[in-house]
């Protein structure tokens, strides 16, 4: 009798912990939070742009879209693969007469959270419409879903 | 006495001597009707089968715990490794003499501005324009190539 409740209570256990492990408190706390990057080029028209964004593990990249600025409307380039990770590379050039200078906001990302992020951006490069390096200064913030 | 009870081990019925004073009260309350030592192995032999079983299963019993436990510690060790292989970013690609051919700018890096640069030399119809992508013609489609590249997931490389 002695061994039957232990072998029950074995396999309880390892169902349990299973469970526990392979999926923490499925869906609690998740929300999908959108989060913009901006550029600011100062008084230089931003003619191309390549930043890293990392979120840390509780975040999940869900997808990518142009950001508000009408300059750069369309959507950035990125590799599909980082889709489901915490990090990701995002690029963008923009070959057409009209520019944008200041801080804009170039691309939005569409984050599954599930817990506290950590968001971490790094300009990589940013270029004038001829594609000469310049200063720039990249940051983000979280924006509101629509 | 040893050896007695080494014997009484295999046979899974104790011996005469290994539980004397068992033995002898026994034996004091069976004077009246002594028992033969030969129909005591018997009865012995018949009843190993039903006792048999119950020690198997126990073992069996066990055995499944321990496996239980095993897959258990397996199950987590896995689950705990699988997040771990996280896939890095590529920040700069490496200065191959493929990847020189995509240096557009000739700064020593690749990245965007390659990519803006070559997008300038193809609109110009500049002769330079690099086929970044092989196909034997300068256009579009070296520009998309280049992008791609750029943006493109590979592991860290540690000489950042």
């Amino acid at each position: 009798m002695k061994t039957k409740i232990l072998v029950v209570a074995s396999m309880l256990l390892a169902v349990v912990a299973l469970m526990a492990a392979g999926d923490d408190a499925p869906n609690q706390g998740v929300r999908f939070q959108p989060v913009d990057i901006f550029i600011d080029s100062g008084d230089v028209p931003l003619g191309a742009w390549q930043v890293e964004f990392g979120g840390g593990d509780a975040v999940e990249l869900v997808g990518v879209e142009g950001g508000p600025a009408p300059c750069w409307s369309e959507a950035p380039r990125y590799d599909p693969a980082a889709l489901m990770q915490d990090r990701v590379v995002v690029a963008a050039i923009n070959t057409q007469s009209e520019l944008c200078a200041g801080r804009v906001g170039v691309a939005r990302l569409h984050l599954r959270v599930q817990g506290t992020p950590a968001y971490t951006i790094k300009l990589i490069a940013a270029g004038n419409a001829e594609g000469e390096r310049i200063e720039a200064e990249v940051s983000v913030a979280e924006g509101v879903s629509e | 006495m040893n050896h007695e009870r080494h014997q009484s081990n295999v046979s899974g019925f104790p011996g005469k001597n290994e539980h004397p004073d068992l033995t002898a009260a026994l034996q004091r309350e069976s004077q009246r009707t002594p028992v033969p030592e030969a129909l005591d192995r018997r009865v012995a032999s018949l009843a190993m089968p039903v006792a048999t079983p119950r020690h198997g299963w126990r073992i069996t019993g066990l055995r499944v715990a321990a496996a239980a436990v095993v897959a258990l510690g397996l199950g987590i060790l896995a689950l705990l490794a699988l997040p771990q292989a996280e896939t890095r970013q590529r920040l700069s690609m490496p200065m191959s003499p493929a990847s020189a051919m995509r240096d557009v700018n000739g700064d020593g890096k690749v990245d965007v501005l390659d990519a803006l640069t070559l997008a300038r030399q193809i609109e110009r119809r500049d002769p330079g324009a690099v086929d970044s992508n092989g196909d034997g013609a300068a256009d579009t489609g070296d520009v998309d190539h280049l992008m791609t590249m750029i943006v493109r997931l590979a592991p860290q490389r540690n000489d950042s």
